[in-house]
């Protein structure tokens, strides 16, 4: 079961009682593929079906969480789009012992980004025979998978935006080089959250939009790509709200943030990141210039 | 079958220098500049359905209406800049009808604030202090329109119409809870409801408490597999202990009943 807090305060069955199959996206005009990779060619015009087999053993489960076999037990799957923010589900069906499958139709026009698809095997209502530690309550969550679509976009970087910055007024208009923009809400998408402004006044920005691949050009993209990533890690460790175990879903900032900081200072908690910035600011710093690197060329 | 339209694209670097530009200008000047096209404007690449130049230049004068019906170009007070979103929050999404993935594009409601209708956004919206990436007006969630047919789209006209502005905001900007239309429809009317039973109650720290709460149960509970009236009455749990938890009027007697326990019960006499 991914994602699944410490102690959810019932029972839940052992993980080889149910097994997920793989999961197929098929598209409104008849190609099928695996999920967990790109689907082609995929458009707002194209609605998805999504299909989601799972094989459950009924009686070990219902055993495992000490439920009677009066118990209900469903399967649904729910969806979220990141490119457009929006969450569904599909129908909602009674798990039997053996092969199930689950379905959701997804309407394309409110898709867009990355597709995160959620199998959730759920206990239906309350089960009044049930042992003292049982799950109780209508919808509690028994098993959960979870796989990835892309439809739009590698998903990987965050827009760049080539701007003047005398004209848009960033910086008092004055001749910076670059500007990340990142926002702070830890649920929102990552790459929506994120935006990094290239100065079309600069000289030295300028050339490295018109000859990206000269040897200048790719250090500078270089330190850029470091700052960046520097103002992420500091970001992070400013943002109060951030929990490094916070569960954050796939794709968004909080997941970003909080996978960077992991990466970075794999051994070290927020607090204690927290407190050797408050230290040693400097020291600090070199620090996150040897996690990252800083030109790599 | 209703046909969706897609809308044209402002890139944001455009944008970032049109909010720069448009921002010393006043409202009345802003008027004659308004365009329903720019040359640097781009579309959604495989849209069938590309509005077209006339019904923008409808939804320009739908909008323009409501705001001269509110007082444009004057000074706005408070009162009537809530009054103009509510008024053009249902209208503006009829007379849309963009697709919502469309409308999940930053570009499309920059070009609506920065090209198609400054001369409103600005007023509703004003930026005298010429802030660049001013999330009121570029495309951004809490974009000047945006925000609004979002709010219906989600909510619907009559709920989203009856919360109130950090309401709405405090609902649809909590994704887990306000991204789904029937989590977040059973929310918001569970919330009017309490609201309206207990008037006492601070009707934002409310919404607040609530949501925190069923924030933390959804990672035990799975809201999507609940069916209407399971949906309903987690709601009347949840909105019940928020409510405890903000008054001291509730009947200590209570006992849950049901699945999920029934509503706090007020002291007789207050």
């Amino acid at each position: 079961m991914s994602n699944s807090p410490l102690s959810v305060g019932f029972l839940l069955p052992a993980t080889d009682r149910i097994l997920g199959g793989e999961v197929t996206i098929t598209t409104a005009d008849g190609r099928t593929m695996l999920a967990g990779g790109v689907v082609p060619e995929w458009d707002y015009f194209k609605n998805l079906t999504v299909h989601w087999p799972v094989s459950v053993d009924l009686a070990a489960l219902l055993d495992d969480c000490t439920l009677t076999s009066r118990a209900r037990v469903h399967a649904v799957i729910a969806w979220h789009a990141s490119g457009t923010g929006t969450r569904g589900a599909g129908p909602v069906i009674g798990i039997e012992d053996g092969q199930n499958l689950a379905m959701a139709d997804i309407p394309g026009e409110e898709l867009g980004g990355k597709l995160h698809l959620r199998l959730r095997i759920v206990l239906a209502e309350t089960d009044p025979a049930a042992g003292r530690l049982a799950p109780r309550r209508p919808g509690s969550i028994l098993w959960q998978d979870t796989t990835i679509a892309v439809l739009e976009g590698s998903g990987s970087r965050f827009p760049v935006v080539q701007t003047s910055f005398a004209n848009s007024g960033i910086a008092d208009g004055r001749p910076a080089m670059w500007y990340l923009s990142c926002g702070t809400d830890l649920d929102s998408s990552d790459t929506g959250s994120i935006r990094l402004y290239l100065n079309t006044d600069h000289p030295a920005t300028a050339s490295l939009l018109n000859s990206p691949d000269s040897e200048r050009s790719q250090v500078l993209a270089d330190v850029i790509r470091y700052d960046a990533a520097r103002q992420l890690v500091l970001h992070a460790l400013s943002h109060e709200e951030l929990d490094l175990d916070g569960g954050y879903e796939s794709g968004t900032l909080g997941d970003l943030l909080a996978n960077l900081l992991r990466r970075c200072f794999p051994l070290r908690t927020l607090n204690e990141l927290r407190g050797d910035r408050q230290s040693d600011p400097g020291e600090f710093e070199a620090r996150i210039q040897a996690a990252l690197g800083v030109v790599n060329r | 079958m209703n046909v969706l339209w897609a809308y044209p694209r402002l890139p944001a670097g455009i944008a970032e220098e049109l909010l720069h530009a448009h921002s010393a200008v006043d409202p009345v000047q802003l008027a004659p500049q308004a365009e329903t096209t720019h040359t640097r404007a781009t579309w959604y690449p495989t849209a069938p359905n590309r509005v077209a130049a006339e019904q923008l230049s409808e939804l320009q004068q739908l909008v323009r209406r409501i705001a001269r019906d509110n007082g444009w170009p004057g000074a706005l007070s408070r009162q009537a800049a809530t009054q103009f979103d509510r008024q053009l929050a249902g209208e503006l999404y009829r007379q849309m009808r963009i697709l919502p993935a469309d409308a999940a594009s930053e570009e499309v409601w920059s070009f609506l604030s920065l090209v198609l209708l400054p001369d409103v956004a600005f007023w509703r919206w004003p930026n005298p202090d010429r802030r660049p990436r001013y999330e009121r007006i570029l495309g951004q969630p809490r974009n000047v329109f945006r925000r609004l047919w979002h709010r219906v789209h989600i909510l619907g006209a009559d709920l989203g119409g009856r919360l109130f502005e950090d309401e709405a905001v405090g609902l649809l900007e909590r994704p887990s809870l306000g991204s789904n239309p029937r989590t977040a429809r059973a929310i918001a009317g569970a919330h009017l409801a309490f609201a309206d039973r207990y008037p006492e109650v601070a009707r934002t720290s409310l919404l607040r408490v609530a949501a925190l709460r069923l924030r933390r149960m959804s990672v035990l509970v799975s809201l999507e597999a609940l069916d209407d009236e399971q949906l309903a009455e987690l709601m009347t749990e949840v909105f019940s202990g928020a409510v405890r938890s903000l008054i001291d009027t509730v009947d200590e007697s209570l006992q849950p009943q049901g699945t999920y326990g029934a509503a706090p019960v007020r002291k007789s006499g207050r």
